[in-house]
């Protein structure tokens, strides 16, 4: 596996059900948590990889 | 030292220190036990699912093992070395096999010791929430 985007989407996963089953204790809320949790990782992830354009390395 | 473990709404019952160091010992070698232990079977087994599946990922990703002998290494490897071994058993069974060599040049390197890094520390979180279920805390 090479795509940075899927092991970023990976990552998020895994912490984000760890996070979600520690902090919530019926099913509903920790998926709700989860999801909630997971898409932000991805998403400031993006904004952030996004950022990181206009510091290009040289 | 009075120790309580809540097992159910309105039953509490103590629990020993000895019991208690036994039940974190437990939970740090083989993540979820903890909560297995107290029965939170879905907790546990989402935690025994999850955790050793991720520092796998991680040695697959050509992350490293790192060692904590040498004096030369900087105080952000000690830390990362500390976590790694946060995960217990697998981190044992990988040292033990001679697995997580890490390969610097590798694309995937960062991403698999972070894997790693990140797997040993939730494990200590989840010892912890183990910890505090066992006391009455949660």
């Amino acid at each position: 596996m090479r795509s940075h985007f899927a092991m970023m989407f990976l990552f998020a996963v895994m912490v984000s059900t760890v996070f979600a089953v520690l902090q919530k204790d019926s099913a509903r809320e920790q998926i709700r948590l989860g999801l909630m949790m997971a898409s932000a990782f991805v998403g400031f992830g993006l904004v952030v990889g996004w950022m990181m354009l206009a510091f290009p390395l040289w | 030292m009075n120790h309580t473990r809540a097992t159910t709404a309105d039953e509490t019952r103590p629990m020993e220190l000895g019991k208690l160091v036994l039940l974190c010992l437990a939970a740090w070698a083989l993540p979820g036990a903890g909560h297995l232990w107290q029965r939170q079977t879905s907790k546990g087994l989402v935690f025994l699912a999850v955790l050793p599946l991720m520092f796998g990922l991680g040695l697959l990703m050509d992350g490293t093992l790192f060692g904590l002998t040498a004096s030369a290494q900087s105080l952000l490897t000690t830390g990362a070395a500390i976590a790694e071994r946060g995960m217990g058993l697998p981190w044992l069974l990988a040292a033990l096999f001679g697995a997580g060599a890490g390969d610097v040049v590798s694309p995937t390197y960062e991403y698999g010791w972070v894997f790693m890094v990140v797997a040993g520390l939730l494990n200590c979180l989840v010892i912890l929430d183990a910890r505090d279920i066992a006391l009455g805390r949660k």
